[in-house]
């Protein structure tokens, strides 16, 4: 495992190298996990550090790392955006294909980082794409995180208030500052309606069958390109309510994930 | 301010970011901040909180490191029979001496919030090298003051709640349970935060806190409003007055803040009064 900083000297990106940590399975493949994000990063951190260990165990090179302004990584989170995020996939992929030596890269992508890794896949041509509990419509996305703000406003005291600039909130929005203009760029995302991927395969890995897996699935079943639809029951109550912290684990989904990058069983 | 991985420990397994200030803000007397992860959570802390607040500091003029503990976050896990307490000790001690290595630092302050407050707390009492610790919502020890308010707290709190039908139901169901079922939680402890976190208790933090401050260390407690152990800005000097004939403790309650500081705004004031107060203790002008 190698942490180190990669990208623009100016502003780098933060990620952790995992080569094969078996001899005899060296896979000659590279992925790339992308985080969730906000506190959806925070929770599932661990989660992510085991899936790359498993997928290093079965002979991956696997790379890990944070968007601008997330993580460790440099930039505040005031200045995020969805175009930012998506060039940061892209740095990545490279640094990865020039750290491993490989030719190609899947990306794996777990909530928000699903979809961030399918909008990067519209644009550049990858071997699978891996969408892990993907956020499917940004609305309804944006509906449940507001809903958990609410909560969490009314309980803990904090102004929920937006000054109607963008959606910016001055008070922070679960906990995170608000970013001009990232609230109306997520809702605009629908996959179900214009995603079209140019991976070689994509899985859909869910953890449990909610209607908007369904209907990504469905709409990547009409798309006619290699698609995998994979139910692996696990940890994804996504949205909850709770004001404390609780770490996410799995394994039922770490394991399916594996299955489908690697071609092996871990 | 500029960042960099640093790796410590046994095989280099302890992953930590360094935020190390411009150096014409250097100074080679400042001590550098440590912040200890709160909870299970990595070294970045609840909502990017630690990021922000090193790099505050660092173009403050510190140098500050934030790690994961073995076990947690990125680092790799000691494999050995020692507790985690024991393990975050020999953590900490290896990122002092890795700093004093790389950039011959040779004092350190050290920040945690709630079980980070806990594991800084032996670190100050065992090494010398520790010239001040924050304590974010760390131990604390009910008073009268403290029963008084909590039981004025309950009673409006029920007074508010008695307006609402729902709470005229749930009080119906409950008497019922009461009155015709087994009630087996009855007279059983009910878990608190004390509990869970092991607290020491009020006299040997006492004796903790006061040897600290007889060898010169600086201590600052930071108290939210969002924990049920403490409930009023003078709980601490109510509990423990003499103490405070030592200008180095210095106790701060924040109201209206939740325990993880979410409120952009009172996080504001934290890294406010936080730099304030390590400005005041450890920088040239108001070194005491």
């Amino acid at each position: 495992m190698n942490p180190f900083y990669f990208g623009d000297s100016e502003n780098p990106l933060f990620g952790i190298y995992h080569p094969p940590t078996n001899a005899n399975k060296k896979l000659n493949e590279g992925v790339l996990l992308c985080y969730p994000q906000a506190r959806e990063y925070e929770i599932t951190h661990w989660a992510m550090r085991q899936l790359a260990s498993l997928m290093a165990k079965a002979g991956a090179h696997v790379l890990r790392f944070d968007y601008s302004g997330t993580g460790d990584s440099a930039g505040d989170y005031e200045s995020v955006s969805i175009d930012k995020w998506k060039s940061d996939i892209q740095i990545a992929i490279d640094e990865l294909k020039d750290t491993a030596w490989v030719k190609k890269v899947s990306l794996v992508g777990l909530r928000m980082g699903a979809t961030l890794a399918a909008l990067t896949a519209e644009e550049i041509e990858v071997k699978n794409l891996i969408l892990w509990d993907p956020v499917v419509t940004g609305k309804d996305y944006i509906n449940e995180l507001s809903h958990v703000q609410n909560v969490l406003s009314s309980r803990l005291g904090i102004s929920n208030a937006s000054n109607g600039t963008n959606g910016h909130r001055p008070d922070g929005f679960l906990g995170y500052p608000s970013p001009p203009g990232l609230e109306s760029s997520i809702k605009e995302i629908d996959l179900a309606k214009n995603f079209q991927t140019k991976a070689e395969k994509t899985f859909l890995v869910v953890s449990q069958e909610i209607p908007e897996y369904l209907r990504l699935r469905d709409h990547l079943t009409e798309q006619g390109n290699p698609f995998e639809y994979r139910l692996a029951p696990d940890n994804g109550n996504w949205g909850n309510t709770k004001e404390n912290w609780e770490i996410f684990f799995a394994q039922n989904i770490l394991q399916a994930i594996t299955e489908s990058v690697t071609g092996i069983e871990s | 301010m500029k960042e960099s991985v640093l790796t410590f420990g046994p095989q280099g397994g302890l992953v930590g970011i360094l935020s190390d200030p411009l150096p014409e803000m250097r100074s080679p007397d400042r001590p550098a901040l440590i912040l200890l992860n709160a909870g299970l959570l990595n070294r970045t802390g609840p909502y990017r909180m630690y990021v922000d607040l090193a790099r505050d500091m660092a173009k403050k003029g510190f140098t500050v490191l934030r790690f994961d503990f073995s076990g947690l976050g990125d680092s790799f896990t000691r494999k050995d029979n020692k507790s985690d307490e024991e393990r975050a000790v020999l953590d900490v001690q290896e990122a002092m001496d890795q700093l004093t290595r790389k950039k011959n630092i040779k004092e350190f302050v050290l920040l945690g919030l709630c079980q980070g407050a806990d594991r800084a707390h032996p670190l100050g009492i065992r090494d010398s090298r520790i010239k001040g610790i924050m304590y974010l919502d760390g131990f604390g020890y009910p008073t009268p003051g403290y029963h008084v308010r909590n039981f004025g707290r309950r009673v409006l709190h029920n007074v508010r709640a008695m307006t609402k039908l729902e709470r005229w139901t749930h009080l119906i169901k409950k008497s019922y349970s009461r009155f015709f079922k087994n009630n087996t939680k009855k007279g059983s402890p009910k878990p608190t935060e004390t509990f869970e976190r092991q607290f020491p208790t009020a006299k040997q933090f006492e004796s903790d806190v006061r040897s600290m401050l007889d060898r010169g260390a600086s201590l600052f407690f930071i108290y939210s409003d969002g924990i049920k152990y403490y409930n009023y800005e003078g709980q601490f000097r109510d509990g423990f007055g003499s103490l405070f004939s030592n200008d180095r403790l210095q106790v701060r309650f924040f109201r209206q803040t939740d325990h993880l500081f979410t409120s952009l705004t009172r996080r504001k004031e934290l890294f406010q009064s936080i730099g304030d107060w390590m400005q005041s203790q450890f920088s040239e002008n108001g070194k005491k």
